[in-house]
């Protein structure tokens, strides 16, 4: 009865819904939908966007080999966010382990924890595709400065509208925890783009 | 109030969790206090500039990568091709083939059994000796350096004075126990 009612009021829903019962249009529309915004979603956590699409490209074979199993008890956005957040996390969690151990092995090309190797440059070729200006890119290295809950908590709500019980379902906490980490996200933001409000350029 | 104070009423208001009375002193404070007022005003700008940043577009071939590899995934899942089922299989099929190559080899030993099993068999199946469980049995001791028979024909009977001074033993051991024990 629940499930009924959310695919009559989640679009994306019955469309997994449908693919589920073989409809494989569906997942085509679904696929139009979601994948330019799960892959800015990831690009704001990994900050790579090469390695963006490739974990986007992740969340699509697993949103695919989990159809049989797919009850549509939340809204498919949340739903899906959340396998994009489980494969990005896991994937900085990788890197940060791989940063540790070249770091204390001493391996080449350890530079140690300054800015260029905590927020790494996403590359010429990207750089052109995504930057629009200086501002930016301090905007982007003020997101990847964020300690990752923060970070997790404020791009889901700012730029991909979940609302706070959807947040705190993903990450598995209180509402109150969102709220406190998006609050905390946004003194953080504001210290990384200072000079740029003191000089009224935002 | 102080601005300390205030600051942990703003991240409290922020988690939606302040009383009615802190909200008021909090916009009090917040209309006195120049330094708070501006931290306020600069979050909400913080949180308005985020809307500058750039989106990303995937590359071209994303979705034409993607759908190959749905396809591809399609395909393993119908007919239990994956890599991952694949292997399941071929370790199901080297299990199964070893259990068969093991009970083969015991089903032809039942079969067939050596001569040393064929005694041992007949004589435990079978209460009345037959004339071959006989000859091999006198093939085996004809074999063997040992004299099972006459060891068993000529048991040694215990002397008599053996059994004597085994009761002797006896008793001097039972004696010394008592004067041990002390009265």
């Amino acid at each position: 009865m629940a499930d009924a009612i959310m695919t009559q009021t989640d679009q994306d829903a019955a469309l997994m819904v449908a693919f589920q019962n073989g409809d494989s249009t569906a997942f085509d529309q679904l696929l139009d939908k979601y994948h330019r915004p799960i892959v800015n979603f990831i690009y704001r956590i990994v900050n790579n966007s090469g390695e963006a699409e490739e974990l986007a490209q992740e969340v699509f074979l697993r949103v695919f080999r989990a159809r049989q199993g797919y009850e549509p008890k939340a809204r498919f956005a949340a739903w899906i966010y959340r396998i994009a957040t489980n494969v990005s996390l896991k994937e900085a969690g990788r890197k940060r382990r791989m940063r540790f151990w070249n770091h204390n092995h001493g391996s080449e090309g350890a530079p140690g924890l300054d800015l260029q190797e905590v927020i790494p440059d996403p590359g010429p070729d990207a750089e052109r595709r995504m930057i629009s200006g200086e501002l930016g890119r301090v905007i982007r290295r003020a997101i990847q400065g964020l300690p990752r809950n923060e970070r997790v908590a404020l791009v889901l709500r700012r730029y991909e509208e979940l609302s706070y019980r959807e947040i705190a379902d993903i990450m598995e906490c209180t509402e109150a925890a969102v709220k406190t980490y998006i609050h905390r996200g946004k003194l953080h933001v504001r210290e990384g783009i200072l000079p740029y409000l003191e000089k009224g350029r935002v | 109030m102080r601005c300390y104070r205030a600051r942990g009423l703003l991240r409290r208001k922020a988690a939606e969790s302040l009383s009615d009375s802190q909200e008021r002193r909090l916009e009090e404070h917040l209309g006195a206090c120049l330094a708070c007022s501006k931290l306020t005003e600069e979050i909400e700008r913080a949180w308005a500039a985020l809307g500058h940043l750039p989106t990303v577009e995937p590359s071209a071939d994303f979705l034409p990568r993607l759908k190959a590899r749905l396809r591809e995934e399609d395909t393993s899942s119908r007919q239990g091709t994956g890599p991952v089922r694949s292997w399941r299989w071929v370790a199901v099929a080297a299990c199964v083939l070893l259990a068969a190559v093991f009970a083969a080899r015991f089903e032809t030993g039942r079969q067939n059994p050596s001569p040393e099993e064929r005694t041992a068999v007949s004589a435990r199946d079978s209460n009345v000796p037959d004339e071959q469980f006989l000859q091999d049995l006198e093939e085996i001791l004809q074999q063997s350096d040992v004299d099972f028979l006459s060891a068993y024909d000529v048991w040694p009977a215990v002397p008599q004075d053996a059994k004597d001074r085994g009761t002797r033993k006896a008793g001097e051991a039972d004696g010394s126990k008592k004067k041990e024990r002390p009265s």
